[in-house]
């Protein structure tokens, strides 16, 4: 197991924004953490490489409570991104080479040529795409086994967009052992590169499973339709997301099982045209 | 042919990955004996990670259409449920719908419907 939360609760103040959750992230995966703003990914992330302490609950990284020693292995790359605005890229990569004993200069290099980083000029004037790529490049460069992405792609174009999934799909594939976690609310993007995943909202996790098991787990049906065993999830239009283990209607998309979990089965037609 | 699933659809990647092999065991492009391509070679032609090709296989092991042989691979078993008239059929349906110049985006339709009522 890469990491393993157990029952955790974080307040601030007096807002509850992790309420008792658990999930586990096997090694290997490309783990998604989904919800809307506000849900409590990012507080999620950030209780994982230990930036902020739970009230209560467990985390655990490789098998072992966080240490210096196990952070050698886990990078992150915060929603914010690069915020020292006098470092140039060649600062960040002078720090972050001293900072992780597994850095391969060989893996910057090739990030650096492939996106024609300027190392000399200072990071804060990057565009947001690079400095996502170069963020990328120095938590890949870095040997981690757990990297932490929070809103990968978010406001970037789409070109930079589908290289960073590429990227990311490309360092689990073609490497042992490695696991990434990426917090993000692009339902369509996860899809593509994720294995597994967990919807959070309001500081719940409503569900956790692989892409390929919940799509097996449930059934979208007609609102006509008569209602088969299991529980209904929630209401997508004119449709029932449903958790069955019986073999009725279709097998839901990632994005309809997502939005059957947030929405729940409130419905909100205040256009509805009334027929008398 | 063998190609990338669509991650997109509802359908079970793995499901997607069976019905790609029984096709191609119907199609007679994979005969009783032939051994299947390693896992990892296939996990990037299906662009899906090892483990869900490994379930795949797992399945169809369990339907009887393939059988695995320990430290050499997997191998096409002959006794399949698939049956290769099947494409026959198909064939001569297909024709005589293109004769009444209907096309695929149409077939495909028709068959959708007629399948859900009979």
């Amino acid at each position: 197991m890469s990491v393993s939360i157990k029952n955790l609760t974080k307040r601030f103040g007096s807002k509850r924004v992790l309420n008792d959750i658990s999930i586990e992230i096997k090694s290997g995966e490309i783990f998604a953490l989904i919800g809307p703003n506000g849900a409590g990914k990012t507080t999620t992330l950030r209780t994982i490489f230990g930036e902020i302490k739970p009230e209560a609950g467990e985390v655990n990284v490789f098998g072992k409570s966080l240490s210096s020693k196990v952070k050698e292995k886990m990078t992150v790359m915060p929603e914010e991104r690069l915020t020292f605005s006098r470092f140039s890229g060649e600062d960040y990569h002078d720090l972050w080479s001293k900072l992780y004993p597994g850095w391969n200069e060989k893996i910057f290099s090739s990030f650096a040529n492939h996106f024609n980083f300027n190392l000399e000029d200072k990071v804060a004037t990057y565009s947001m795409g690079m400095k996502t790529l170069l963020n990328l490049a120095l938590c890949m460069s870095a040997s981690s086994d757990l990297i932490l992405l929070d809103e990968p792609t978010q406001n970037l174009d789409p070109v930079i967009r589908s290289e960073i999934l590429k990227v990311i799909k490309n360092y689990i594939e073609d490497q042992e052992n490695k696991t990434i976690v990426i917090s993000s609310h692009e339902i369509y993007e996860l899809e593509e590169v994720a294995t597994s995943f967990a919807i959070i909202k309001e500081g719940e996790i409503l569900y956790a499973d692989t892409i390929d098991r919940s799509k097996e787990k449930h059934r979208i049906i007609n609102s006509g339709e008569k209602i088969p065993a299991g529980e209904v999830v929630g209401i997508i239009e004119n449709e029932t997301l449903i958790r069955t283990n019986e073999d009725v209607g279709r097998y839901p998309n990632f994005k309809e099982i997502v939005l059957g979990y947030l929405q729940g089965k409130k419905e909100f037609i205040p256009f509805q045209k009334r027929i008398i | 042919m063998l190609t990338s699933v669509d991650k997109h659809k509802g359908l079970p990647v793995y499901i997607q990955i069976m019905n790609m092999i029984k096709k191609e065991v119907m199609l007679g492009n994979l005969k009783d004996g032939d051994q299947l391509p390693p896992v990892r070679e296939l996990s990037k032609v299906f662009d899906v990670n090892t483990n869900t090709v490994m379930r795949a296989f797992e399945k169809l092991g369990n339907e009887g259409l393939i059988e695995a042989q320990h430290g050499v691979g997997y191998f096409i078993h002959s006794t399949s449920s698939v049956d290769p008239m099947v494409i026959e059929e198909t064939k001569k349906y297909i024709q005589d719908l293109k004769k009444k110049n209907i096309d695929l985006p149409m077939t495909k339709m028709l068959i959708e419907e007629v399948w859900k009522k009979v």
